[in-house]
């Protein structure tokens, strides 16, 4: 519990509402046990004339009418019909309270997760699936709402309508009580069988639904093949049989439940039929009469509910502990990118609240003396990146960089190539602080990386990669992604520079157009565009391009190669490309392979070396490159 | 066993729809025989339960004189004379109906559960023919993952509009029409005032169900807001910490928060309305029951059972009652599925057999292109006018720039696609004259992409012919560089491919591809760039051995290539969708055109 505690902070918040769900809950547990009295009522005193006992009799003393069978029946009415208005108002109010204190609790526990997860390294990201990181932030915070639902609110209301329900039985028949209370735990157990399917017939008809899955992906991404080969009849024989094994799978999962279902059925038919059979026949030794045996009935059902409530704390508590273990771990693991000492401050909420612009002004005006003073480089200065004997890997012992170091002064274009897998978008990926070296030091005018504010940093950076990653905002908001306040007329002018304007004009809304998933309506060369305008409306001295052209449609890589050299124009460049023929032009040429650097030049110098770079150029060579000629 | 002919056009009302299920649902007329009869057995189970509860308060506890059917039942239970031997029959008859009504329960929701199933795949496995058959062009435009879900998540609309709307309906109007019979017999003057609130439910669910629907999707449409906000975050984290968008993430998950609290609650606030005043309905009808019901016992015309009676199926009303309004919303719902789903069956076969189509055996090989225009968008021709004739065992290279056409023309022959005008003709026939089949057994194709499947090696390399033995699986694999690598995996040519191949380089994938087309034996082979992805070194010793093979066959080799051009008979040297220029290399270079001053670029 108490490894828990900085959890349970999240539902100290609410408090106030806890402590008024609480005492709801009680008035519901006392209105449920209100219930079938009504009914007894009438049957007992109105229809079968008994004598009402002293107490109620007190109670409704005073009118002689009341005590009268027409009387007593109104009083049964009414109170059938006042016990469900009471129901009703109770059960609104509980209903609202627990809605909004127990989403507050997780919403405010899913945002402070949230917020650390998407500071952390994309080394740690590297390791977890998205869909992984995303269900700690939609899934694992409801571990609060279900703790203490399953731990405060519930149980609560179980043991105190248990204990009421078992006095009021009592008051009518202690032997049959017992004997209630002896039952419904059997039945209670039995009913944990329901519906519950092995889990092996689950996880195979699971298994066989993947499977048809993959077929699919697998026949229709390879239809040209499935065609060509005129192969249609036999795929589809085979998916008939994965669809035959599916509604076997299913059959027989839902016979193995209904199996499970039949025994608790049994089980639960009997109990109740035991306390009937002994009510009835106190009903006739008259220990019991006719309306305190409907009580019972009633009662039968109330109990098994509740003590299905309190069999399941341990079960929900465990469920909870998973995704409360999980949520912990993002809350409680150190910052993998410590920025500076003397700026940065501690907890989960500081944290959230670094990059508040007023503290980044502060902070900028504190940076910029430290900076003249130290190095002595005027702030004007910028974009001379140097990366010193990095050593890097996503696992340690399996260095993909092993001391690498390259430079690039104000204004140069630095191009990385070498085969897949050699560290090159590892390598530019130090830049922007995404993970820091394990060795080796990352400097960026003149300053190692780790010396300023994560978002100082990147402010200097503008990335254009393989994959545009477009969100499904409006065309406008993806170009002024890293400047949200740039006013139309500056993203209109991006967009004129990066070639897109014209594509952006021929969109339903123009700019206002929002875009599908990762920018699905548009096609390659048109999102790298807009990637492209992005950046170029963030105006950073330093430019990451990873491969900015691989993924184009033909006819407009020359639109694309044309709104690239404008990008380039005037900053450092460090430029990723697997064709050759678009680095040619580079200020320098860096040929990675296994981790190091094995050659170093300009275009004419490799070559002229007649090594690497030499032996993939005239292989690669490819006439069709029209972006030869366009590339600066 | 085809749902084409009587499948609706995608706008289809709900009501067409409906029969368009019931049509499905009859092809498994054994499975619906059975769910059929188990909802009437039901029906009239759960109609009985109340019954022993009846004899044993009226003419046990009570002693009432017995009428002349409790006496019939009374005489025919043996030791029916004593009191306690009855209220054991009693509770024996309360707990067989009970345990026969839960039991009856789960053989029918096995039953329409299977029955759904079997409806869902009987249909997923026609969308699938049928999308397997439509042409590249519609599979070029139509997202893979879009039709994956038609054919897994929207063809359960049949299972939903069945087993959610259809069969509830039917159960709630069976078992609605045996409860007011019954009840009508016992007391018709109770049983009006028991459908006085039927009236009042239909009112209040007529009012409410829509809204809360509505209410319930905008809910969903919040909160699933935040669940892409999230996705979105951490599937492109790169840019989200390049541009610092940390802090506004943060803002936007904030009042994505909010407003799911704020939907949540507004649909809460209708949930709660609805139930109490469905609430109201049993408790007005129960107080009513007790009232008049009371009274007329108090008068000697009524029995206590008779009310508990009465107050039991006023109980079990809201369930049909429930089920018959949501019917309409549960199809309207399940619209938006069924209309994805018709809307494939709706797409014509644009490549089909035409009525007579010829066989044809294997052919010679000639190819030829007669004034061949096309394009995959109306009025963007990728290829214009393309005339030309290939010879029985020419190799025949297509040259270009990335989007001259190259590809499209290729895949004209084994018609993939039918050009918009001019022919293209095999052995002198229009390939439009010819089966679908048997044209296509005689081309043999490498793509640019090798799309191995998640079999067997050797499956993979017999892919078109299965009946390959292994002998010659292995000489295919050898003659395409592949038998070394294929060796030297764990189970050799037994080996399962992962998902794509995604175990092979792309090399290695690109070898099997062309083993797997050398294998099939075809006349006509067409190579789209095969070898992109391998070294200088295994490329030339493919291109060596592909060779011999090559030799009598038709042959047509996509390639950027100098080394792979220069062996070829022939250059097509592709601009803008026509033939620029023609000829070998050598002709082709001395001529100094295009295709020369391509060269001389770099």
């Amino acid at each position: 519990m108490h490894r828990y505690r900085p959890l349970l902070r999240y539902a100290g918040r609410q408090r106030r509402s806890f402590a008024a769900i609480a005492a709801l809950a009680m008035l519901a547990a006392l209105l449920a046990a209100a219930q079938p009295w009504p009914m007894k009522l009438a049957v007992d005193h109105v229809l079968n004339k008994l004598p009402l006992p002293a107490r109620v009799s007190a109670l409704l003393g005073g009118a002689e009418w009341l005590l009268s069978p027409p009387g007593l029946l109104a009083v049964a009415v009414g109170g059938g019909l006042l016990l469900f208005a009471l129901n009703a108002a109770v059960e609104v109010l509980l209903v609202k309270r627990w809605t909004v204190a127990g989403r507050r609790m997780v919403y405010d526990l899913s945002e402070d997760v949230f917020a650390r997860l998407q500071r952390r390294s994309l080394l740690v990201h590297s390791r977890n699936a998205v869909g992984d990181t995303m269900s700690r932030v939609t899934e694992d915070c409801w571990c609060l709402y279900r703790a203490v639902d399953a731990v405060f609110i519930s149980p609560a209301q179980a043991v105190l309508t248990l204990g009421l329900t078992f006095f009021l039985m009592a008051q009518l028949d202690v032997a049959l009580a017992l004997v209630t209370m002896g039952v419904v735990p059997f039945m209670v157990a039995a009913s944990f069988l329901v519906g519950r399917p092995l889990r092996a017939a689950a996880r195979l008809k699971r298994e066989i639904e993947s499977r048809i899955q993959a077929h699919l992906q697998q026949t229709l991404t390879g239809i040209p093949v499935v065609q060509a080969f005129a192969q249609e009849g036999r795929e589809r024989e085979r998916f008939q049989q994965f669809a035959d094994a599916a509604v076997r799978a299913q059959q027989y999962s839902t016979l193995l439940g209904s199996l499970n279902s039949l025994g608790a059925g049994l089980v639960t038919t009997l109990g109740t039929g035991l306390v009937l059979w002994l009510g009835a026949q106190h009903v006739l030794e008259g220990r019991l009469t006719l309306g305190g045996i409907l009580v019972f009935i009633v009662y039968l059902t109330t109990l098994q509910s509740q003590v299905k409530t309190l069999a399941n704390v341990h079960t929900a508590l465990r469920n909870a502990q998973a995704g409360a273990d999980r949520a912990l771990e993002v809350l409680e693991a150190p910052p993998e990118l410590p920025e500076p000492v003397s700026e940065s401050r501690s907890g989960v909420s500081a944290d959230r609240r670094q990059d508040r612009p007023c503290a980044q002004e502060m902070r900028r005006s504190a940076e910029t003396p430290l900076r003249q003073s130290s190095l002595g480089i005027a702030s004007e200065v910028r974009g001379h990146v140097r990366l010193e004997n990095v050593v890097f890997g996503y696992q340690p012992d399996r260095p993909v960089l092993r001391g690498v170091t390259v430079e690039a002064k104000p204004g140069e274009i630095v191009a990385l190539v070498g085969a897949s897998g050699a560290g090159k978008t590892t390598l530019v990926n130090l830049i922007p602080r995404f993970f820091d070296p394990q060795q080796g030091r990352v400097l960026v005018d003149g300053r190692e990386v780790r010396e300023f504010r994560l978002r100082n940093l990147r402010e200097r950076i503008a990335v254009v990669l393989q994959e545009p990653f477009l969100l499904p905002i409006s065309v406008a908001e993806n170009i002024a992604f890293g400047r949200p306040q740039a006013t139309r007329v500056e993203i209109e002018s991006a967009a004129r520079a990066a070639n897109a304007h014209e594509f952006i004009g021929r969109l339903p809304q123009g700019y206002d157009t929002v875009l599908g998933e990762h920018g699905a309506t548009l096609s390659g060369g048109e999102r790298q565009r807009l990637a492209i305008a992005r950046a170029l409306l963030k105006d950073a001295p330093i430019l990451i391009l990873d491969e900015p052209a691989s993924a184009l449609d033909v006819g407009t890589e020359r639109l694309v190669f044309e709104a690239l050299e404008r990008l380039m124009a005037g900053r450092t460049v460090f430029l990723i490309a697997h064709r050759l023929s678009t680095v040619r032009h580079a200020s320098r040429i860096v040929v990675l392979q296994d981790g190091v650097i094995a050659e170093e030049g300009t275009h004419d110098e490799l070559l002229a070396r007649g090594r690497l770079y030499a032996r993939w150029n005239n292989l690669q060579f490819q006439p069709d490159a029209p972006s030869r000629n366009h590339l600066a | 066993m085809s749902t084409r002919p009587t499948a609706p056009s995608p706008d289809a009302s709900p009501a067409r729809l409906c029969r368009w299920v019931l049509g499905l649902a009859l092809r498994r007329r054994l499975s619906l025989l059975a769910v059929g009869a188990t909802t009437l057995l039901k029906v009239g189970v759960d109609a009985l339960k109340p019954w022993p509860m009846l004899f044993l308060v009226d003419y046990v506890l009570q002693a009432k004189v017995r009428p002349a059917w409790a006496q019939t039942w009374a005489e025919f239970l043996p030791g029916a004379e004593s009191p306690a031997n009855l209220i054991a029959w009693c509770v024996a008859a309360t707990v067989m109906l009970f345990f026969l009504s839960w039991a009856l329960g789960l053989v029918l929701s096995y039953a329409s559960v299977s029955l759904g199933q079997r409806m869902v795949y009987d249909l997923a496995t026609d969308l699938f023919a049928h999308l397997q058959k439509l042409s590249l062009r519609f599979h070029a435009k139509q997202s893979t993952g879009d039709n994956i879900r038609r054919v897994t998540a929207d063809a359960a609309c049949v299972s939903m509009i069945f087993k959610d709307a259809l069969l509830p309906l039917a159960t709630a109007l069976a078992s609605l029409l045996v409860m007011c019979g019954v009840l009508w017999r016992v007391e018709p003057g109770l049983t009006l005032l028991a459908l006085a609130v039927v009236p009042w439910m239909a009112v209040v669910l007529r009012r409410y169900a829509k809204p809360m629907l509505d209410l319930g999707y905008q809910q969903q449409q919040v909160e699933m807001r935040l669940y892409q906000l999230t996705e979105q975050t951490f599937s492109s984290l790169p840019v989200v910490q390049a541009f610092c968008r940390e802090e506004l993430n943060d803002q936007a998950l904030a009042r994505a928060n909010r407003d799911t609290i704020d939907a949540t609650l507004a649909l809460t606030r209708v949930q709660l309305r609805f139930k109490i005043l469905m609430g109201l309905a049993t408790a007005a009808g129960t107080a009513a029951i007790l009232w008049f019901g009371t009274q007329q016992a108090l008068a000697g015309h009524l029995s206590i059972g008779v009310i508990l009676l009465f107050l039991s199926y006023l109980g079990a009303f809201y369930e049909p009652l429930a089920s018959v309004m949501y019917t309409g919303l549960v199809v309207e719902s399940a619209a938006g599925s069924a209309k994805r789903v018709l809307e494939v069956f709706h797409t014509p076969h644009e490549v089909n057999d035409p009525p007579g189509a010829k066989a044809l055996g294997r052919a010679r090989g000639e190819v030829r292109f007669e004034n061949v225009t096309f394009g995959y968008e109306p009025e963007r021709a990728v290829l214009r006018g393309i005339s030309f004739q290939a010879q029985p065992g020419e190799c025949v290279a297509l040259a270009g720039a990335t989007g001259a056409g190259k590809t499209t023309l290729a895949s004209l022959i084994p018609r993939f696609f039918d050009p918009w005008e001019g022919r293209v003709e095999l052995d002198g026939q229009d390939v439009r004259n010819l089966t679908l089949r048997s044209l296509r057994t005689n081309v043999a194709m490498v793509l640019q992409e090798p799309f191995l499947f998640p079999l067997s090696v050797a499956e993979n390399i017999a892919y078109g012919r299965p009946r390959a033995t292994q002998a010659e699986i292995e000489a295919a694999a050898r003659a395409a560089r592949a038998h070394d690598f294929i060796a030297s995996l764990p189970k050799g040519y037994r080996t399962v491919l992962g998902d794509r191949g995604a175990t092979l380089s792309l090399g290695q994938r690109q070898r099997l591809a062309i083993a797997r087309a050398l294998l099939k034996d075809a006349p006509i082979l067409i190579l789209d760039e095969p070898t992109s992805a391998l070294d200088a070194d295994t490329e030339h010793e493919l291109l060596a051995a592909l060779e011999t093979l090559m030799s009598h066959r038709t042959t047509f080799i996509i390639a950027h290539r100098l080394s792979t051009l220069r062996r070829t008979t022939r250059i097509l040297f592709l601009k803008d969708g026509g033939v620029a220029e023609a000829g070998s290399h050598e002709e082709l270079l001395a001529r100094g055109g295009l295709y020369a001053r391509f060269w001389q670029g770099s």
